[in-house]
């Protein structure tokens, strides 16, 4: 530890490449399996690999804001879609365009850009949007800001299903071509659990986590309880944006539906499962509800469960996600792995392994709940 | 805008008005005593809806129906208490809003393998697709009920929160529960009373919102949940004259974007309407009549 430390002196860094470290691990895993899978990047499976580590992402950008700040943001499916049109604005062949876009003006409408460029663009729209409405929305009190953000929700999925010229309102967005791969969306998935976790021990992360635990102890020694949310609801959007921009240059053709309820429900659930307090709690939340979908889904259109048969029966992946969600709740309110991120977890585990079940002396500060 | 004009809006803001106040009011009385944004409250007015559906087309007449669907509701939201919040009692805000959003998808996904995933048409009373002319005004029975029955249950409820004891007790556990607790106020009872209470306002409220819609789908509790949201946060969260308020407000704000918005923006009004909302919050961030206390 101690040449660790004299190779990066910032303990701060240290942390954070703590850790990052088991995280990344697993994503580049994660793609070391879609490579044996897949090689030649076709295939149902190789699908579900890219698709979860788009995922994961979303899930990373939503605990950067609900996780630190304890607030839940309904919205932020909205800014994975405002990603994912500025993609299709820039990336869609501009003969398709005239057709799908009318309402386009004429600079936009002849440009048809690269993963890299689309990425950015998608980033910067979705961090200007967030910019101007948490002006608004961060000045609220806790729960008229969880109330908000469910309305921007709807506001933004009726802008999406009505603005004709620009989304194609509900027949919904083709064409786009696909830029995003296994390897782009993992190094993405990396960048994002890092930043996440560059931001959760960071200055202002670590005000945003005070506030959470009490925002008027908070403001009382000094935090900006505002600002600090701020910086946080910005940051955050900007990194759905991206996930967006990602996804949709995966997926290829989208509509407003695909930015609404039923997602940020499976988003939240992956979030509350996981974990609300830790981006290894996202990460893990991702992954199992992902394994659990794909069981599910196999057996609503299979009826069969292991060689059991099953009824055909609507929506069972949804209903056992959200039942298992409740029992999470109640059984283990802060989600699996609680306070602890992989790498403190993983010293845990083997001190009370290994060494014959002796209690880890550091014990995870349990939270006081009124 | 001529005279008569104006009246038809000001009735149509009062009937919308009145559903959503019932609406918020139901939500408002949990939040009070439990501190609980009740997410599934939605599901509750399917469940009404549901109800309704499948007595009226074994041919049970409309008005048994919806006397049932109302007694299923108060039933529904019981259980609910009794099965998933009282395990979490005492828990975050956070948790148990998530708790509540669970619980909605659960049943949203009850109704659709139990019953259709697709929208199903309920024929309501003759009755209240006509409507009556006074003067130069057009008025359909449906607003004239929905009104009254509004006037009705908003009296009804103020009559028993301030008269009898029962409300009293839930007035003082939204105030403050611990000190309820210590002057005799029965902790389970009074969360259940306010469960039963809601549930009823979710079933006469589901009632008016099915005649006037025609239809359920399983997905239907997401738009009156988050009127009644919208709603109770306007007026301030945890207070009951501004829950009612709120969802005149709301009212309000929906039937002026319909007005005065030009037909090709006309799809935006509920945007346009929601974003007010947004900036009435941005002024007064605890909402219109926050309770005075501070919560510390």
């Amino acid at each position: 530890m101690t040449v660790f430390a004299r190779i990066v002196p910032s303990r701060y860094l240290r942390a954070v490449i703590r850790s990052a470290t088991p995280l990344v691990l697993v994503l580049v895993a994660v793609l070391a399996v879609g490579m044996i899978l897949a090689p030649d990047g076709r295939g149902a499976s190789y699908r579900l690999l890219v698709n979860f580590l788009i995922t994961v992402v979303i899930v990373v950008a939503l605990q950067m804001f609900t996780g630190n700040s304890g607030i839940v943001s309904w919205g932020h499916a909205a800014f994975v879609g405002i990603g994912a049109y500025a993609t299709a604005w820039f990336s869609v062949p501009p003969v398709i365009k005239e057709d799908i876009f009318p309402g386009l003006p004429s600079w936009m409408m002849t440009a048809e850009m690269g993963l890299l460029p689309c990425l950015l663009i998608a980033t910067l729209v979705g961090a200007g949007a967030a910019a101007v409405i948490g002006v608004a929305i961060c000045r609220m009190k806790e729960t008229a800001m969880a109330m908000s953000t469910l309305a921007l929700l709807v506001v933004a999925h009726g802008i999406y299903s009505n603005w004709e010229g620009w989304t194609r309102g509900t027949e919904g967005v083709y064409a786009l071509p696909v830029q995003t791969d296994i390897y782009v969306a993992c190094v993405f998935a990396c960048l994002a659990v890092v930043l996440a976790l560059m931001f959760k021990y960071s200055r202002v992360g670590l005000r945003l986590q005070a506030s959470r635990e009490d925002p008027l102890s908070a403001e009382a020694t000094g935090v900006s309880v505002v600002r600090a949310r701020y910086v946080a609801w910005v940051a955050s959007a900007a990194m759905s944006a991206l996930a967006g921009s990602l996804w949709a240059q995966f997926n290829l053709a989208f509509g407003p539906a695909q930015f609404y309820y039923a997602q940020v429900f499976a988003i939240l659930s992956m979030l509350v499962i996981g974990g609300l307090a830790t981006v290894s709690g996202a990460l893990i939340g991702a992954a199992l509800t992902n394994v659990l979908f794909e069981i599910l889904r196999g057996v609503e259109n299979e009826g069969d469960f292991f060689g059991i048969e099953v009824p055909e029966i609507n929506g069972l992946a949804q209903m056992v996600l959200a039942l298992i969600t409740l029992l999470i709740l109640i059984f283990r309110p802060n989600g699996l792995m609680a306070w602890w991120e992989l790498d403190g977890w993983l010293v845990k585990a083997k001190e009370r392994y290994w060494r014959g079940g002796r209690r880890p002396a550091l014990d995870a500060s349990k939270k006081e709940e009124v | 805008m001529s005279a008569a004009e104006v009246g038809q809006h000001i009735i149509n803001i009062l009937s919308l008005g009145s559903t959503y106040a019932l609406l918020a009011l139901g939500l408002a009385l949990v939040f009070g005593v439990m501190g609980l944004v009740n997410f599934a409250y939605g599901e509750l007015v399917a469940l009404t809806g549901y109800t309704m559906y499948l007595m009226t087309t074994h041919g049970v007449s409309w008005g048994v129906a919806a006397a049932c669907g109302i007694a299923f509701a108060t039933i529904a939201s019981l259980l609910m208490e009794r099965l998933a919040f009282r395990p979490l009692r005492g828990a975050s805000f956070l948790t148990l809003l998530f708790a509540s959003f669970a619980l909605s998808v659960i049943l949203q996904n009850v109704f659709r393998a139990a019953i259709s995933p697709r929208t199903k048409g309920i024929r309501g009373p003759d009755l209240l697709i006509e409507s009556i002319k006074i003067g130069p005004l057009t008025i359909s029975w449906m607003s004239v009920v929905t009104i009254l029955v509004g006037a009705a249950c908003l009296i009804a409820l103020t009559m028993f929160m301030r008269g009898s004891l029962a409300g009293i007790s839930m007035r003082a556990a939204a105030e403050n529960f611990s000190v309820a607790r210590l002057m005799g106020v029965k902790a389970n009872r009074v969360i259940a009373l306010a469960f039963v209470i809601s549930g009823l306002l979710a079933g006469i409220a589901g009632v008016l919102w099915v005649s006037r819609s025609g239809s359920v789908a399983p997905a239907m509790g997401f738009v009156p949940i988050i009127k009644a949201f919208i709603a109770t946060v306007i007026g301030g969260l945890g207070s009951l004259p501004g829950a009612v308020l709120g969802g005149f407000v709301l009212a309000a704000a929906e039937i002026f974007f319909i007005v005065i918005l030009p037909t090709s923006v006309q799809p935006f009004s509920d945007p346009f309407a929601l974003l007010m909302v947004i900036a009435i919050l941005y002024f007064k961030p605890n909402g219109l009549l926050a309770p005075v206390s501070e919560r510390v």
